[in-house]
């Protein structure tokens, strides 16, 4: 009752004073469930309300989540965000729920990927994607100098809103960062940060420095340890450090991004130290990614563009990482190199080849290709065609070849509607074999999905998805999650005002 | 069924309401490591902000088509502003791909998605429009082959009706 109280109260304040008040509301309705589950017509409803309220340099944001199953246990309702913050000029401050970045991530870094919902795989609970920090913020930033200060418990998001605070957010953080310009073109930086727990505190500190030589070159190092032991700038397996370095090149056209890591026991939970891992934008790649080891990892990645005027595009991207493990050295290594052609204005086609190997998922000779095609024609529609194939071995099984299939077709017309169908095929014995049979299915399994997306206008967005969709490891702003598969319908309405 | 409406009920309050959102003066760092702010890089009449990152396939096959709409109404008093959302993971690898772009606009790093936040952008990419008083007239997500045509008409018919206001 309280909670639709709350709603309401919001929603009229919203009413009486419209102008001042803006408003973000995701919205999503299923009825389904992983494939070969029952019931297979199982409901649930998620809602993610964003309300914001600005006076003047005041401004109050609450985020209201509700989810609904048919089994109510599992309902909640929770104003899960709410703060309050002042801003003017270069002063900035907090409380309530914020994000916030120290350095590159090694000690800390607090995100949000708006738009992607988390579904929890034991209870099947359903809740927004984001690791805020519940406290406290001070920032100063002007173009020669800028400070932080902070202090709040970060969330744990493996754990959906409805459980028990104390595992949500269980360590208290205080953290200092500042950087100062020293010339015109060198900023050097330092960061403070200790956790409270049981067992007692832990202190953590860094140092960055970054710049540009001349027009072409920038560069970003940062070094991060653990505080309390001897060791000073120490990047041995004994003690626990982060160290990341970067350095980019550009000179007309061309590009180039070179960047090296060495983390040792810093896996710290409120932490997302680079991972030096390419982003792929296509479906077989991104669901073949290396996920990050703090406690023990080293690397480099290399990666190179090339812009023609005329509109080709070249990308060229190497990726090395080592783990160690009982004192055993574990490789993922990626070649992935992409071109584009721009055949006419309304044409362009894209092609790219990938070999990879993993020897911690113990997959060898992993290659993958693709071609991507689209055409603009007349009066605003559009078509686009992505074809991908991946095959792969592995060490366990030297006579088994996988291979993975994804095929999707999409048309569009500009600016309101989007209709496509995407197929994909694999024969990983990991995912041929039905959960609701005694036999064991070998040969092959398919994913078939339609989607159909609605611009209202520029306050609503649905998209609609109905039929099968594979799940598996994805990446999104950076961030790697695991998705789950479904099958059935599924709605989202997205409102913006 | 009570608590499905009570869900809905802010998309059928809203219905019939115009944006209420105005342009905060958010401060981000450019490309090349120095802060700027909104109200520094705002265009005289208007401001088009593209929030995109480098992993996502329909941002990057927009990127020339607004760079082209940038080169067009840049001396009309529009000014394109990007705002790159990728984070720690792609930081490096945003002012190379940036540059063999040729983008000429500014482009912002918004590491922590915080302005993506406070505009309430969920999708990639996303266009707003803000006017010279800041206020937010137009808001677009996602890309179709064609949609560079009606942010065109769009940015046409703000600037026609800008030049009419200063008439009066």
């Amino acid at each position: 009752m309280k909670n639709k109280l709350l709603v309401l109260l919001v929603v009229f304040c919203a009413g009486k004073a419209a102008a001042q008040f803006s408003v973000g509301n995701t919205a999503e309705y299923q009825v389904g469930n992983l494939p070969h589950e029952n019931p297979d017509d199982l409901t649930a409803f998620y809602n993610q309300l964003n309300l914001s309220y600005q006076w003047r340099d005041w401004r109050g944001d609450v985020k209201l989540e509700r989810f609904q199953r048919p089994r109510q246990e599992r309902d909640y309702t929770e104003l899960t965000q709410r703060t309050l913050r002042y801003n003017r000029g270069g002063f900035d401050f907090a409380a309530g729920n914020f994000y916030e970045i120290l350095g590159r991530g090694l000690l800390l870094r607090s995100y949000e990927i708006p738009g992607t919902i988390l579904e929890n795989p034991g209870e099947r609970i359903r809740y927004g994607f984001y690791r805020d920090i519940d406290g406290a913020l001070a920032k100063f930033t002007s173009e020669r100098f800028d400070v932080k200060l902070l202090r709040g418990k970060p969330l744990r998001n493996t754990f959906p809103p409805k459980s028990n605070a104390g595992q949500r957010r269980p360590y208290l953080l205080d953290g200092l960062e500042t950087n100062l310009r020293l010339l015109k073109n060198f900023v050097i930086g330092g960061a403070y940060l200790r956790d409270h727990r049981d067992e007692g505190l832990r202190e953590f500190g860094s140092l960055a420095v970054s710049g540009n030589v001349g027009k072409n070159i920038q560069f970003y190092s940062e070094y991060a340890q653990r505080l309390g032991g001897n060791q000073r700038f120490d990047l041995s397996d004994r003690s626990a450090h982060a160290f990341y370095s970067s350095a980019n090149f550009v000179a007309g056209a061309f590009g180039l991004s070179a960047e090296y890591k060495d983390y040792n026991d810093f896996l710290l939970e409120y932490n997302d130290p680079p991972p030096l891992i390419k982003e792929h934008p296509y479906a077989v790649l991104n669901r073949s990614t290396h996920l990050i080891n703090p406690k023990n990892e080293t690397g480099w990645q290399g990666e190179a563009f090339w812009h023609t005027a005329s509109g080709h595009t070249l990308g060229l991207n190497f990726t090395q990482s080592e783990n160690r493990f009982f004192g055993k050295k574990i490789r993922f290594e990626e070649l992935f190199a992409e071109a584009g052609l721009k055949l006419s204005e309304q044409t362009t086609v894209k092609g790219f080849f990938d070999r990879s190997a993993d020897q911690l998922r113990r997959e060898k000779d992993r290659y993958a290709g693709g071609i991507y095609w689209e055409r603009e024609w007349a009066r605003q529609w559009g078509t686009a065609l992505d074809l991908e194939y991946q095959t792969l071995k592995r060490d366990f099984d030297p006579g088994q070849t996988v291979k993975n299939y994804v095929a999707s077709l999409t048309l569009s017309k500009a600016p309101k509607i989007s209709a496509g169908l995407i197929l994909e095929r694999s024969t990983d014995p990991n995912l041929t074999d039905l959960p609701n049979t005694t036999k064991v299915e070998t040969k092959r399994r398919h994913w078939a999905g339609y989607t159909l997306g609605y611009q209202f206008n520029q306050h609503y967005l649905v998209n609609v998805f109905y039929g099968t969709r594979r799940g598996g490891p994805a990446c999104t702003s950076g961030i790697c999650y695991e998705v789950l598969d479904f099958k059935g319908f599924e709605m989202r309405a997205n409102l913006t005002f | 069924m009570q608590k499905i409406f009570l869900a809905f009920f802010p998309f059928i309050f809203f219905a019939s309401t115009a944006f209420a959102g105005k342009m905060p003066d958010f401060r981000l760092q450019n490309l090349d490591n120095k802060t700027v702010s909104y109200s520094q890089l705002k265009g005289k009449k208007l401001t088009v902000i593209d929030f995109w990152a480098t992993w996502c396939k329909p941002c990057v096959r927009s990127i020339p088509k607004l760079a082209k709409l940038h080169e067009q109404y840049e001396k009309q008093g529009v000014q394109f502003i990007g705002v790159n959302v990728d984070g720690t993971r792609n930081l490096s690898k945003v002012r190379p791909f940036a540059h063999s772009l040729n983008i000429a606009y500014p482009v912002l790093l918004d590491v922590n998605n915080e302005i993506m936040n406070k505009l309430k952008v969920t999708a990639m990419p996303t266009i707003i429009i803000a006017n010279a008083d800041d206020e937010i007239v137009f808001f677009h997500q996602g890309y179709r082959p064609g949609d560079e045509k009606t942010l065109e008409e769009e940015i046409k018919k703000l600037l026609s009706a800008s030049e009419k206001a200063d008439e009066k």
